[in-house]
């Protein structure tokens, strides 16, 4: 099982990432808490199309939960089609989310957010 | 000849001048290429009879003879298509209609469909046309090369360009033979000419400048234009009688407009600076 969150730093202790398409990092965990990968995003996201891009990659990936902040309408059609859990992520660091989670505090995520909310 | 009116800075008097002269110079044909606000034809009023839809080609998947193998995916640069479980997402607004999918797919699943991005209005006396760009579509310059694509190299077009340097500005230069530049003498309009001028000299266009909202003396164009060697072919007074016939819907060149001497002057420079 493969969970992933968005986050603002490579490790488990900096905080979640609120941007799902234009997110700085994606770390990868398994349900123990290990950390399996980070994908280090930054500056390298796609000028169009960002959320769409993440979403592929994260199919791709095999990931089982998805833990972030907004979702954009574009992202949300594919993720909302695809096999992925989707999280509202909770104030905190990469860890909060998952303890959240084994705690089945997190609310899942039913609606798209706002588009391009995400564009720096 | 084809004459494009740019100003990179909104707001400076394009359309002003664009329909000035149109109305003008005898047989011109007025060409409305901003298309994302087109408004030429407020002040031309011409009856806009016929109407065509300009398309663009997006994809579409057979799932019958998809495999899910994931090429299009890869191939599209622009992230306009997803593979999600046992089919293919296509996003219609991020395809820039390159067709790398089409040749990516190896079993032939993807052929292309039109879809209307938009459209072009024409008068039935030929003399104007418009681009006319859908509401929540993202690119218009489809419309603008077809507009541009179906001049008649024969007359004299006026294209009124749309604001900024950008793309669409581009689209519309590229096929220009004289660039004539409005600008106004603010901090804003110099900042903003400074660009299309560098613009019109990457496409080595020859350029003229028309100074609107003039105060009579203009420093700060004036002498920028010295340096850059350009010709200040008109200036128009900063004017409230001009404002007063623009919130109506007249131009400063009808009739009763005592300015109509001043654009016959700036049609006269034109017609000598384009014949050289």
């Amino acid at each position: 099982m493969k969970l992933a969150v968005t986050t603002l730093g490579k490790t488990r202790l900096d905080p979640v990432d609120q941007r799902f398409g234009r997110a700085e990092y994606i770390l990868i965990f398994d349900e123990n808490n290990v950390q399996l990968d980070c994908i280090e995003q930054g500056s390298l996201a796609p000028a169009s199309g960002a959320g769409i891009a993440m979403a592929q990659k994260l199919i791709d990936a095999g990931i089982d939960v998805l833990i972030t902040g907004h979702l954009g309408p574009n992202a949300w059609q594919v993720l909302s089609a695809s096999d992925i859990r989707l999280y509202e992520a909770v104030e905190g660091t990469a860890d909060d989310q998952l303890s959240a989670w084994h705690q089945d505090a997190l609310s899942p995520i039913s609606a798209a957010g706002q588009a391009h909310r995400g564009r720096s | 000849m084809k004459i494009a009116v740019l100003s990179g800075k909104g707001g400076t008097g394009k359309t002003t001048v664009a329909a000035s002269l149109a109305s003008l110079l005898p047989d011109a044909d007025y060409i409305d290429c901003d298309v994302e606000e087109p408004n030429g034809f407020l002040f031309l009023s011409p009856d806009l009879s016929l109407h065509d839809s300009v398309t663009v080609p997006v994809p579409e998947v057979d799932p019958a003879l998809c495999t899910m193998y994931g090429a299009c995916v890869r191939a599209c640069q622009f992230n306009a298509l997803a593979a999600v479980g046992s089919r293919i997402m296509v996003f219609p607004d991020l395809c820039h209609h390159c067709g790398a999918c089409l040749i990516a797919c190896k079993p032939g699943a993807i052929c292309e469909i039109d879809q209307v991005i938009g459209q072009i209005d024409r008068s039935a006396d030929g003399h104007f046309r418009q681009g006319v760009l859908r509401t929540g579509q993202p690119v218009g310059l489809p419309i603008i090369d077809r507009l541009i694509r179906e001049a008649d190299p024969d007359h004299l077009s006026i294209l009124d360009a749309p604001p900024g340097s950008s793309c669409p500005v581009v689209h519309v230069l590229r096929s220009a033979d004289y660039a004539l530049l409005v600008t106004e003498p603010t901090p804003f309009g110099l900042h903003d000419l400074k660009m299309i001028v560098s613009l019109v000299r990457d496409l080595s266009l020859p350029a003229g400048v028309v100074i609107n909202k003039s105060n009579g003396t203009d420093l700060i164009i004036d002498s920028f234009c010295r340096q850059e060697n350009l010709p200040v072919l008109a200036r128009i007074p900063f004017s409230r009688d001009i404002a007063v016939r623009y919130s109506r819907g007249y131009l400063p060149i009808d009739p009763d407009s005592p300015w109509r001497p001043l654009f016959n002057g700036l049609a006269e420079r034109i017609r000598k600076e384009t014949d050289r």
